[in-house]
């Protein structure tokens, strides 16, 4: 187990080799979590600058708190609670209301030659659209909607991520989606 | 207003179809800082917290603090009133005159004074009988005679060799009370000393008698006068020459008993001072 590179080791190995003060096996879960953890926190700081200061300072957070990993426990969600956390204090200390920058890529390689001109300009309206009201929702609406749409969370992770019981998740994602419908009516 | 409000399985597809198309924002590799941050933590002793910009007003406070502690310590007058203002508020700080120098029990500059008036300065630290016993290294003993009965205050202190018991005895009928020390008698005991008659020489000044005499079988010296202070060998390897402050100034009677090296201060005479002595257990 010792002998395999890193790149290859699970994610339990490495928490365990962390947690046990190895460096390079905690540089390994950073490489492969950060951009997930950068987007969690630009969700809720709206800022790319912010976001990779939270990333940043969770992962210190989170080397700090391995002793209360539950092991054997998934190591994302537990993570992501730990940046949601960061980037919520960032974004009250700030003490702006966050606008949003999210935006859809144009250059995106996505092909949408399938669809008719007009067609492709109204998924291009339906998706400015949806943007604008994501942006207009509060940060734990969000948070919800891009754990599950944008990050492909489990449910599981998501109760885990958000720090709520697995039975509540379902409810939680259906309130913010009908917050988001009724915003998106009115963009 | 948008046209059309989306169905439930159109916004889960839309939104399915958004997550693949959302640009964000490209993040640099956090991993080097996360590292040396982590390093750095292990690294840094908990004192090197205080040399951060949050503390930098540290310095001037323990500046200030030292500088008035300076002030409590080398001015008398400063002190009084610190004293003073500590008995306020509830803290027992008697400030009594500066000790007579002892070499063996001089008190270091700027030592708190002691809690207990001028006569028995020096003594030491005030304890419980039960604790000096404890303490002593030694079987501490205590004169029995009806005169004396039991000590009103005991203290301890360090001598060369040893630690001295001191047991103090306030008001007893038939024995003055000392003028300069305001106790009738002190009875001093520490192990492993000894006196012999050569070591007086140089300490009696005239009016002050020393007399040779035996106690309970042991070898003594009755000292009749106002003696201030003598000398006697520890009990040390190499046996080298120590003082002792008597703080009656007046008569003593000093005597071996066993490892001991005993002493009573009390302006009683010879013959009640023996008796005293005798009574020792």
């Amino acid at each position: 187990m010792e002998g395999r590179p890193l790149e290859q080791s699970g994610e339990s190995e490495l928490v365990e080799r962390a947690r046990r003060g190895d460096h390079r096996a905690y540089a390994e879960l950073v490489a492969r979590y950060q951009a997930l953890a950068a987007r969690v926190a630009y969700v809720i700081t709206a800022s790319a600058s912010d976001a990779e200061d939270v990333a940043q300072d969770a992962f210190v957070k989170a080397y700090y708190a391995l002793d209360r990993f539950r092991e054997g426990a998934p190591f994302r969600p537990w993570l992501l609670r730990i940046v949601a956390n960061e980037a919520k204090n960032r974004r009250v200390a700030a003490g702006r209301r966050p606008t949003v920058e999210l935006g859809v890529a144009a250059d995106r390689a996505l092909s949408e030659t399938a669809l008719s001109p007009e067609d492709a300009a109204v998924a291009a309206d339906l998706r400015a659209g949806l943007l604008a009201a994501i942006d207009r929702l509060r940060p734990d609406d969000r948070l919800v909607i891009a754990y599950r749409y944008f990050m492909d969370l489990s449910e599981s992770e998501m109760a885990e991520a958000l720090g709520i019981a697995r039975g509540t998740v379902k409810s939680r994602l259906a309130r913010a989606l009908g917050r988001l419908r009724e915003v998106y009516a009115d963009v | 207003m948008s046209e059309l409000r989306l169905d439930e399985a159109q916004l889960d597809a839309a939104l399915a179809d958004l997550g693949a198309r959302i640009a964000w924002p490209t993040t640099p590799d956090v991993r080097a800082n996360v590292l040396s941050r982590i390093a750095q933590r292990r690294r840094t002793p908990w004192w090197r917290s205080f040399e951060s910009a949050r503390y930098g007003f540290a310095p001037a406070i323990v500046t200030v603090v030292l500088a008035l502690l300076a002030v409590l310590v080398f001015s008398p007058d400063v002190r009084a009133t610190a004293t003073d203002i500590l008995r306020l508020r509830g803290v027992e700080i008697f400030r009594g005159p500066v000790p007579a120098p002892s070499p063996s029990t001089s008190p270091a500059p700027g030592t708190v004074p002691s809690p207990v008036p001028s006569p028995i300065l020096g003594l030491g630290a005030p304890v419980t009988l039960a604790e000096a016993m404890a303490q002593a290294g030694y079987r501490v003993v205590a004169p029995t005679d009806a005169a004396l009965g039991s000590p009103d205050q005991v203290f301890l202190h360090a001598v060369t060799g040893s630690t001295a018991v001191s047991l103090v005895y306030a008001i007893r009928p038939g024995i003055p009370v000392s003028p300069q020390a305001g106790v009738a008698a002190i009875f001093t005991e520490f192990a492993g000393g000894s006196v012999d008659e050569q070591f007086f020489g140089k300490v009696l000044d005239s009016g002050t008698t020393l007399e040779r005499v035996t106690v309970n079988g042991q070898p003594g010296f009755w000292i009749q006068g106002s003696p201030h202070f003598f000398f006697y060998r520890s009990g040390l390897a190499g046996g080298g020459v120590s003082q002792e402050l008597l703080r009656l100034a007046g008569n003593t009677l000093i005597w071996q008993q066993g490892d001991l090296l005993l002493r009573l201060e009390a302006q009683v005479d010879k013959a009640t001072a023996l008796r005293i002595a005798a009574s020792v257990r």
